[in-house]
């Protein structure tokens, strides 16, 4: 699900489980921490996060941004 | 990773911190997957992949902060998929039972349903003749009901 780059995290979201809206939502809510770019690929919606700041932990911030997107589906 | 269940099913790695188990959609569909997920994102990252309509592919990844270990987060998940699948199985059956109650309550407050059951309407009385008077006038003996209408009429 997560891919890790030098300056960024790509996100792979399964299109059956995880709608366009929840991801465009959670981008928002999350604009102060990351900015972000949405892709389609086949299957899936891949989210390339890219922190603001240095210290920011980006891995955390993808896997709490995951869930985030989850909590919308409910 | 070794599998953690007879069933083989669940796949455990605790160095890494996360557990993989596939779901059968058909047994626990979609949207109790959701919920079980919702109670445990305190706790745990929760990730879903696969086919909803074959097999749904759960990974559970531990939170630094938690205090569970990951068998012990997807045991709980496990316990909250039964709960949720209990409790819909319940409702549906409920369901007609519940129909009838809120459709009870719904008829109960409606005003229209009162006034005819509760309030039956008066009866009308042929009165061809013009004999009967309000209760008021007869009382007064100063306005007949005819003469009343008549002025009425003479009026338009």
């Amino acid at each position: 699900m997560l891919i890790i780059k030098n300056n960024s995290i790509i996100i792979k979201f399964n299109k059956n489980f995880y709608r366009k809206k929840s991801v465009e939502e959670t981008i928002k809510a999350y604009k102060k921490l990351c900015t972000a770019t949405i892709k389609n690929q086949k299957n899936y919606f891949l989210i390339e996060l890219y922190p603001k700041q240095k210290e920011i932990n980006l891995k955390t911030i993808s896997l709490e941004f995951s869930n985030y997107v989850l909590s919308l589906e409910r | 990773m070794k599998p953690l269940n007879a069933l083989a099913n669940i796949k455990i790695d605790e160095n890494e911190g996360y557990a993989l188990f596939l779901v059968n959609p058909k047994i626990y569909p979609l949207d109790i997957i959701y919920a079980a997920s919702y109670v445990l994102m305190d706790k745990a990252y929760i990730f879903l992949d696969g086919d909803p309509a074959k097999e749904i592919k759960v990974e559970i990844r531990k939170k630094e902060n938690s205090t569970d270990n990951v068998k012990q987060l997807l045991f709980a998940f496990n316990n909250e998929l039964i709960n949720y699948a209990v409790y819909r199985s319940q409702a549906e059956k409920n369901k007609g039972i519940r129909e009838i109650i809120l459709q009870r309550l719904l008829l109960t407050n409606d005003p229209h349903y009162i006034a005819e059951k509760v309030e039956p309407k008066q009866e009308e009385f042929d009165d061809p003749e013009e004999i009967l008077r309000l209760w008021e006038e007869s009382e007064n003996k100063v306005f007949k009901r005819t003469k009343k209408k008549k002025n009425v009429d003479n009026k338009k």
